[in-house]
């Protein structure tokens, strides 16, 4: 160790000590503090240097372990092996936690296998960690729906919707896409106005392109709302003006009863697809509607006449068998409903006793304020049939009742 | 440092070191005192501790692909064969060449602060490092945890040894590099800590907390940015619902005591049963276990190794609960198993994993009895965790604070509480010895114990001081009076307030013979300094400072100047013969 001195005045320490101030010798630790610090020095950089060395290789190979049992899992769930392929997720996901894609394919795994608690906790865990992942909240939304956990979903599904997507050039697209499939499962839970906010949101976005432009206005239609279906519509065919969009405007014309124009629709539409029944039907029944209306414009008045007695014929009959029928079973009901209920049919009654002597061709002939009276009871009485017994079975009643609807509206 | 450096290198590392040193006192760098030489080198223990203990984390990892494949579910016939013929080959090298590696490390790092001056050999930390890695990976039910709180004190005991600190510092300084292993094990540096301080110091000093925290920071420091920082366990936030909850975290309590009970009883027995077997058959103990091991392992795979994957699985809902109550249940016998055979490898792993097992059992049996309970399962797997933590190892602050740790979750601290609280206060009632006491005291040894400090009564100056028979003077009366009041007792010693906190006193007889002018104070003639004592003190303290004085002054807290009673040597040890029985 060599000679060792005072720190304090020099002199030569005897046996640790100073003889001149009695300072002792400090532990060679601390009198070879330098040379102490170039060891450590070197030891720390060499032991960080090694251990890196060791564990980027060691990562790197568990990165690969899990990749191989992740496209393995992918495989089993392509052959339609879903419980391999939680098997073989659950070792990829063991290896590599921090691959969401790795942890959203074990989910889906185990949604496929039925094992929906699992798949739920698994998503929930994920969400803890990543709460603004897009991917995660959609696949919770979509498990919440499968569990028909409504309230759920709708809070995934937003949060897919404003959450962050992996690519952004992607995230528009993919944003569309959330949003369509949460108005689907909207409109299958008939929550319309929800879903068709999340519609006119998609409308807002779509490409330029006629099929998307379709759909969304056949979600439309679904959405009750047959305006911005015909806007769709119309938007598809000014793109491609062999769009099939012609059923859908028919539709919307008919629901917004437009029934001129539904027919036109219609007519354009069995020619396009002459065979579909149900289209034929709806046709049919639009065609009724218009020979029925004797407001249609460029009628004479005979005909007008003629079609005023037609309708008033066929809604004092309605008005008659509900009458009858809710006489039936006036026993089964409460004593205070049957009351206002016969008041309100013996009021039609009454109503259509006072029309009656005026239903004939020659009488209502350029009688516009009769026509008028005859065709309101047509209407109110039609509706308070509709609404007391059912709808009607006959396509001459329902022709009134879209017509009485169309009134009603208007006004 | 005692090589003699060639004569054409000498200059120039002198000239080297004498520019550094240079450079290193002007910063003030190298002035620096023994103790804080000593946190320095705690923080550099913890950084090189928690290196070691991601080397060994990798090297368990690579022996379990090397030997059972990547697979979390090891095929057939390798799953039998590879724990057995592992065992064999580990139990050889444990018995021919390094005997200290058995067991899991927490009583050997105890063994070498109390025994052995703080030392543990290389070959003890080269071999716990090799053969632990290897044991877990083959599968043999054990943990890495108390190996690495091993490997960490061993590192620190050798650089301690190489830098030939004192004895008393070599004694401390394995403790700190176990505060760094099992740290830098777990990600938890409060874990660490408390449990250095419950399990291997066995008493709460304040003179070393510093180190060792410094140690298991840097640790953990270290361990993150090579592994990363996520939790342990990943769980879903728990919110308590309903305070009734509670009762079924209790339940879960009461089950996790009595699951730990027979954990500590089973390991117990076994290791004595498997100790008193002729010496040829230890060689075959562990390969014997590990066959055993195996042979469950083909339809249990979970039972292998650490298990920390299926903990994770557990805690989101993969097993229905009889799976978890069988997993549990043959944790539990693999894990006794690997222990009692010699098997170097720890128990804190197995010990959360049969925990989270019975937590998840026991949280599906009472979802599907109570349907009104919404806790999800990995709340109950996570205390379950911590409840039997604190029931095997009764370390009760450590399982609180682990759970919190491990999971990030501070929302479950009051369910962990309650249930820990529980389990811990069964299993010491059903077997009051811990579990490391137990194996200390099987292997001979008989070391100190927080458990066991727990259960004797402290003992206070209060508890042994008398009543003052007389007055104490005060400094500024007159000797004069001083004088009459001697003469009016027979007090052998009068105490005198100096004022403050000095109070001295004087035998009867001297300040008798005192011969000088009656008026001038006692200040002025006094210059002896006693010690004083409050009365919530301990008696070891007061034991230490009464040292010879005939009498010590007992203070009050608020007015030092106010005496409460006096004591003596005589009243010390009279109150620990009445504790003890004596009289």
């Amino acid at each position: 160790m060599g000679e060792v001195r005072c720190e304090q005045c020099g002199s030569l320490l005897q046996d640790g000590e100073c003889p001149n101030c009695g300072v002792t010798e400090s532990p060679w630790t601390l009198r070879r503090i330098p040379t102490l610090a170039v060891v450590f020095a070197a030891l720390l950089i060499g032991g960080f240097s090694f251990t890196r060395l060791i564990v980027s290789d060691f990562e790197s190979h568990r990165k690969e372990i899990a990749s191989r049992w992740f496209h393995r899992g992918n495989r089993a769930l392509e052959a339609s092996n879903p419980s391999a392929a939680v098997d073989d997720l659950e070792n990829a996901v063991a290896y590599d936690q921090s691959e969401v894609p790795y942890r959203l394919q074990l989910s889906e795994a185990l949604v496929s296998s039925g094992r929906l608690e699992e798949a739920r906790a698994r998503l929930r865990s994920l969400r803890e960690e990543r709460p603004g992942d897009a991917r995660v909240n959609l696949q919770l939304a979509r498990l919440a729906a499968r569990q028909e956990d409504i309230s759920n979903a709708e809070r995934y599904y937003e949060a897919a919707i404003f959450g962050a997507w992996d690519d952004p050039q992607k995230a528009n697209s993919s944003r569309m896409l959330v949003r369509k499939e949460f108005a689907k499962l909207l409109l299958s839970v008939d929550q319309t106005q929800k879903a068709a906010s999340q519609l006119v949101a998609i409308s807002a976005e779509l490409p330029r392109d006629a099929g998307a432009h379709a759909e969304l206005g056949e979600m439309f239609l679904n959405a009750s709302d047959p305006q911005r279906a015909t806007e769709e519509f119309n938007l598809a065919r000014n793109i491609d003006h062999h769009a099939n969009v012609a059923p859908g405007l028919a539709r919307a014309a008919l629901a917004m009863h437009e029934f001129s124009n539904a027919s036109k629709w219609y007519a354009e539409a069995l020619r396009a697809n002459p065979n579909d029944a149900e289209l034929k039907r709806e046709s049919q029944s639009v065609g009724l509607v218009l020979q029925i209306d004797p407001f249609q414009q460029g009628l004479n008045s005979k005909e007008q006449a003629a079609r005023v007695m037609r309708a008033f014929e066929i809604a004092d009959r309605r008005l008659q068998s509900c009458f009858a029928a809710s006489s039936g079973s006036a026993s089964n009901s409460a004593p205070q409903k049957n009351n206002n209920q016969s008041k309100q049919v013996q009021s039609y009654i009454r109503w259509s006793g006072e029309l009656r002597p005026h239903m004939n061709e020659r009488k209502l002939r350029g009688q516009d304020d009769v026509q008028e009276n005859a065709m309101r009871f047509v209407f109110q009485s039609e509706r308070f049939a509709s609404a007391q017994c059912k709808e009607p079975a006959g396509d001459e009643d329902k022709a009134l009742l879209q017509l009485s609807r169309q009134r009603w509206m208007a006004q | 440092m005692s090589s003699t450096p060639t004569p054409a290198t000498t200059p120039v590392r002198r000239k080297y070191f004498d520019s550094l040193r240079q450079l290193l006192g002007s910063t003030g760098l190298i002035s620096l005192r023994e103790e804080q030489f000593f946190l320095v080198l705690a923080i550099l223990i913890g950084v090189f501790s928690g290196l070691l203990v991601v080397l060994f984390r990798v090297l368990i990892e690579v022996a379990r692909w090397a030997l059972l494949g990547t697979g979390l579910k090891p095929g057939f016939p390798r799953v039998v064969w590879v724990p057995a013929v592992m065992g064999l080959v580990i139990a050889v090298v444990v018995i021919k060449f390094l005997p200290r590696v058995r067991g899991s490390g927490v009583n050997q790092t105890k063994s070498a602060l109390y025994i052995y001056d703080g030392y543990i050999g290389v070959d003890t930390v080269i071999g716990k490092f090799i053969l632990s890695a290897l044991a877990i990976g083959s599968g043999q039910s054990l943990g890495p945890e108390d190996p690495s709180l091993q490997i960490g004190a061993g590192l620190a005991s050798f650089v301690g040894r190489k830098l030939k600190l004192g004895r008393e510092r070599l004694r401390l300084i394995a403790p700190v590099g176990a505060a760094a292993g099992v740290a830098a094990a777990f990600n938890a540096p409060i874990t660490a800590v408390l449990f250095v301080i419950e399990e291997v110091i066995g008493r709460w000093s304040a003179g070393i907390l510093g180190a060792i925290v410094l140690s298991a920071i840097s640790s953990v420091v270290v361990e993150r940015w090579f592994l990363g920082d996520a939790p342990l366990f990943r769980i879903p936030t728990y919110h308590l619902e309903h305070p009734s909850e509670l009762l079924a975290y209790a339940t879960l309590g009461v089950i996790g005591g009595i699951a730990s009970f027979v954990f500590v009883k089973l390991i117990g027995y076994l290791r004595l049963k498997l100790r008193a077997w002729p010496q040829w058959t230890h060689y075959l103990q562990p390969a014997l276990a590990g066959l055993i091991i195996g042979a469950i392992a083909v339809r249990f795979p979970q039972v292998m190794g650490a298990g920390y994957e299926y903990i994770d699985q557990a805690m989101h809902g993969r097993f229905p609960w009889e799976l978890l109550g069988i997993l549990a249940g043959l944790k539990i016998l693999a894990t006794v198993l690997s222990f009692s055979s010699g098997t170097p490898g720890g128990l804190f792993a197995p010990t959360l994993f049969i925990g989270a097992m019975l937590g998840g059992s026991v949280g599906l049996v009472e979802q599907h009895l109570f349907p009104q309970l919404t806790i999800p399962v990995g709340a109950y797997a996570l205390v379950g965790m911590g409840t039997l933590f604190a029931g095997i190892l009764r370390a009760p602050m450590t399982s609180v604070f682990m759970m919190l740790e491990i999971s990030g979750n501070y929302s479950i601290i009051v369910p962990v509480i309650i249930s820990n609280a529980i389990s811990y206060l069964i299993s010491r009632t059903l077997h009051p010895t811990p579990i490391f006491d137990m194996l200390s005291r099987q292997d001979g040894l008989d070391l100190p114990s927080l458990e066991e400090e727990r259960e004797l009564a402290i003992l206070r100056v209060e508890d042994a001081m008398k009543s003052p028979a007389v007055r104490a003077m005060l400094g500024e009366e007159s000797l004069g009076t001083a004088q009459q009041l001697a003469r009016a007792t027979q007090q052998p010693f009068l105490l005198v307030s100096m004022g403050g906190e000095r109070w001295s006193g004087i035998t009867r007889e001297e300040l008798l013979q005192i011969d000088g002018d009656p008026g001038i104070s006692l200040e002025t003639i006094l210059n002896l300094r006693l010690p004083v004592l409050h009365p919530d003190q301990s008696l070891d303290i007061a034991m230490r400072l009464v040292d010879d004085w005939p009498i010590v002054p007992v203070v009050h807290r608020a007015n030092s100047r106010q005496l409460v009673g006096v004591i003596a040597i005589s009243d010390i040890l009279s109150a620990y013969r009445r504790r003890n029985g004596k009289h």
